[in-house]
Formats: structure tokens, sequence, C-alpha cells
């Protein structure tokens, strides 16, 4: 058999547990040639499964290491790794578990894992610099509204029709949390970044999240102003521009060019 | 930066990512460190600022396990660049593979997987290895795999295979001991009479870890999991050809179940203890 032949149907062995005329290339010497395949599928499953588990500690802790594990299995063969890095399997989980029926009593597991995976890259993320509000003033006032705004490149936001910060607070502190969540409550949203202590995630207001989503869609600051304000006319935006600064997720700021005809 | 190559008598230790700060900190007495290149395959955060402090005192060796040598896909070259520009940025001073395939039709299975030791596996095998060393301008170090199984078709031993790797590409071995070990207990051969085969001139690094056995009703296989202490079989093979690889400096590998660092310490120990016997013997 060719080489190339041979490892299609040793995956496929592995994989999908089919009977290939693989076995009859296996010396048996003693053990079955399928036991001994059985000890190749017994440790990429186990490393596959284990890397799922460490990338979303938070969720695997939500269901149950016993759960987590036979969904991990049903994944691994339906999102086999296509990268020789292990640090990048498992970025299609949380859409994975929101399209298992099986999972209906757990209907904020595919955002809490999706929190799970930005921690996961933020971790990982390149270093940037961090600005604090001060930094506004090396512009000029009248440039106020053209600004724009880039993000460390850890951030990731998630928004949830559930109390995803108070599930994953909960999730996280260990049996330390006042109350049970009431998964009834208001949705949430979360921003998920890195700074010099680690990563961190953090609750924030809706009108944030808008804020975070339109600057990041490199709008200017005046049409992310304007369109927070249409969301909630009451909104703070000084005080949120500040907690934005805050969190030290804002690495660079530049005036948006005018477009000149000439 | 220390620049020197890693030294012939030198004992190393795998570094993991949990006992990163530990080694940053404290700047324990190890001659060298041995990283998993993928685990640096991030841009940035934690694992690169720990590396990055540790590299100023140590030297480093860069262990592959996610290039897939053997494997008949294309090349991963975006995999093979992201590695370039490590070994760029931290200069190490070994930088090894391994003699399996771990991917087929783009799908990555994460395991050093066996090829048969056949003339076009050999021939394969070799272009690709040639190919990364043109890549990196380098040569590079090879491992050779455990293994549970062997093919039928086979055209010769693990050691005329590895021996016409190392000829025809030009790359040197990383010598596992252990490996060699859970072989021999698995394939049934005699491992003295693999390492007489194997030329000490191609022997770059030594490798030693600890291995689990595993009794079933038809017998035992050994899986080589890293997960404990150098098994007193291994020590033996060691000690019989640290003669005969003195050239070559040696690591001690543990990978899952981590120890405290003073464990890994210790082995480094035992394994130095055994290269100044070698040597006083000599004198």
């Amino acid at each position: 058999m060719q080489l190339r032949e041979l490892q299609s149907q040793f995956s496929a062995e592995i994989l999908c547990g089919e009977n290939t005329s693989i076995q009859t290339l296996v010396e048996q010497r003693g053990f079955q040639a399928k036991q001994r395949i059985s000890v190749y599928r017994n440790n990429i499953f186990a490393t596959l499964t284990e890397t799922l588990s460490n990338i979303f500690p938070v969720s695997c802790a939500m269901v149950g290491e016993e759960f987590f594990n036979s969904m991990a299995r049903i994944y691994i063969r339906s999102h086999t790794p296509d990268s020789g890095n292990l640090h990048d399997f498992g970025e299609h989980l949380p859409s994975f578990i929101e399209s298992m029926p099986e999972l209906s009593n757990y209907p904020y597991l595919s955002a809490l894992a999706e929190i799970d995976w930005a921690c996961h890259q933020a971790f990982h993320s390149v270093s940037a610099t961090a600005l604090d509000i001060s930094s506004l003033g090396d512009f000029s006032p009248d440039n106020y509204e053209d600004l724009q705004f880039e993000f460390h490149p850890s951030i990731h936001t998630v928004k949830s029709k559930y109390p995803i910060f108070d599930i994953w607070d909960f999730a996280t502190s260990n049996g330390h949390a006042d109350t049970i969540p009431n998964i009834k409550s208001e949705g949430q949203q979360v921003l998920i970044h890195r700074s010099k202590s680690g990563v961190k995630v953090v609750n924030i207001e809706d009108e944030l999240f808008q804020m975070i989503k339109s600057l990041r869609e490199h709008k200017t600051l005046g049409a992310t102003f304007t369109s927070t304000l249409d969301l909630n006319p009451e909104y703070n935006l000084k005080e949120g521009l500040n907690r934005l600064f805050s969190f030290g997720v804002v690495s660079t700021i530049t005036v948006k060019r005018s477009i000149v005809h000439q | 930066m220390v620049t020197h190559p890693i030294p012939a008598d030198s004992v190393g230790i795998g570094l993991r990512g949990d006992h990163c700060e530990y080694v940053a900190v404290n700047k324990p007495s190890v001659d060298w460190f041995e990283i998993h290149s993928e685990n640096y395959f991030g841009q940035g955060g934690a694992p690169h600022d720990w590396l990055r402090q540790i590299r100023q005192d140590y030297n480093l060796s860069f262990h592959g396990v996610g290039l897939s040598l053997g494997s008949t896909d294309d090349l991963n070259v975006k995999h093979l660049e992201r590695l370039k520009e490590l070994i760029h940025i931290y200069e190490p001073g070994l930088v090894s593979e391994h003699l399996s395939w771990s991917s087929i039709d783009g799908i990555y299975l994460h395991d050093l997987l066996p090829l048969p030791f056949t003339k076009e596996t050999i021939v394969h095998l070799a272009s690709r290895i040639e190919r990364v060393q043109d890549m990196l301008g380098r040569t590079i170090l090879v491992e050779n795999a455990s293994t549970y199984l062997e093919f039928s078709h086979s055209e010769m031993s693990e050691w005329e295979f590895i021996n016409e790797i190392t000829r025809l590409s030009g790359c040197q071995l990383l010598l596992d001991i252990n490996n060699v070990y859970v072989n021999a207990c698995n394939h049934q051969f005699d491992p003295i009479e693999f390492f007489s085969k194997i030329s000490p001139s191609v022997v770059g690094e030594i490798h030693l870890a600890g291995h689990t056995v595993k009794n079933l009703p038809e017998g035992t296989i050994r899986i080589d999991t890293h997960d404990q202490r150098v098994c007193d079989d291994v020590w033996h093979l060691y000690e019989a050809v640290a003669n005969r690889f003195h050239a070559a400096p040696t690591l001690i590998e543990w990978d899952k179940e981590l120890p405290e660092f003073s464990v890994l310490m210790d082995e480094a120990n035992i394994a130095r203890s055994y290269r100044q016997e070698m040597q006083s013997a000599a004198a």
C-alpha cells in the first residue's frame, strides 16, 4: 500500500472507526490489529478532549466533565482539527453547542463557550499599548467628532439574551457567588480583554457594548455617539468613554482623514 | 542573550507553561531548556513574556510536535514560517521534530503516528526534511518515535530506516532512549543492538522520559506518556550508551501530571551523575 493511502485509511480508522484494510497491514504479535490501532485512537481522543476542556474550563465546569467529554468526542469527529497548533482547536465549539438539541437545558452555554474561547484568544494575542483618557488631550476638541480608535488585539465582546456575566461569575466563583443566577433575568454583555494582570471578563452595559462595536467597525466617535444615543438618549457618553479607557483597551487614536475631491 | 551552542555534556529540562514563572523568577541551576515550539505560535501574552525573560539566562531548544514531517499532504508552509519567525526571535541552539506523521487530507490528529519503514517513506521523508532545512536555513534533528504497532510491509528495521533518513537528508538524530526501550518491549527487539547500529556522529541530542506500562489480558504494551520518572531500565540503557553518544546533550522530558520543578531537577541530576561517572571512568 502506498503511504498516502495508508495515511488516509489510518485516519478513517481512527476517526470513523471504520474497518479499513489498514488492519491487514498491522503486525499482530499477541494483540489484534484493532487493539493496537485503538491505542492511537485513545491517545488522540484524550489529547483533543483535554485540549478542549483546557480551553473551555468554565463551560466544562458548567455541564460537568463527563457530559463535556462526551460532547467533545462528537465535536472532534464533526470538526476535525485543521492546524498543527493545538491552540487553534475549538473555534467552532460555541456554534456547535448552539446547534445541539441535547443542550437545550443549557441555552446560555454557547455564549459561555464564546467567552471561554475569547479568554483563550486574549491570553495568546499580541501585546499592544494601552492609552488612558488623557490621550484625548493630544487632539483638538474640534477633531473629537472625527476620532477613530484602534483596540487592543485581545478585545472581544459577547452579547447574550441571558444574564451571561452573572452566569460566568457564578461558574468561576467556586460556589462563592451569593446567589444562583436566574436565567430568566435580563440579558447581559461582557467585554473580554487582557491587561497587565491577565485576562479579564467584565460586565458592560448595552450602550457601552454598542459604542465598542461601532468604534471597532472604524466608525468615528461622532457617529458612535449618535448611534449610542439612538439606543438610549439618557446615556452618559462621557462616563461610558471614561469606563472604556479605564479598561486599557484603546491602543491608538487617529483623526479620520476627510476625502478631498480635486 | 546566551548564544553559544548547547554543550555536549549538558543536561536540559523540558519547560512547560506551569513552570515558566518559577524558572524566570528563581533562575534554577539548569543547563538549558527545551520548549514545544507550537506553545509559542501565539503572538504575545504571558508565554512570550516569560520566554523572553528566560532566554536572557538560558539557551533554548525548540522541539516541534505539529509539523507532520511524514505526512503525504503538502508541507504546511504557514506552520514552518511561524517556526522560522520564532527561531529568529529566540535563536535556539537546537531545532527538532519527529520521525512520524500527524495529519492527512488537512486533518490534524495531533499524535506522533507510525510510518512503514519502506523505501517510499524514506524518499518522501528525506526530501521533506531537506525542504524544511532549506527553508529554515539550518540542520534540524528528528526524533525516533514510540510506536504501538508495526506495519507488515516494512522493508527494513527501524535503525536502518533512521540511518537512511539521516544519510539522505543530512539531518541529525534526536535519540530518545525511552522511545527505543518502549519500541524494543512493544516489538521485541534488542535495544542495545539498536544503539550499536546508530552512528554516534549523527546523534545531536538525547531524550529521557517516563512511560506507562499497560497490562492487558493479551500482554503488556508500553505507552510513551511522559507523565512520570524515567524508569530503571531506561536509566540502565542511558548508562550503557552514555559513552557511545557522549557528544550529545541530554534532555529530561515531562509533559503530563507535571510535578514540582524540583523533581525535574532531580531527574536532570541523575542524568548528570551518569555522565560524570562515565567521564571519570574514561579518565
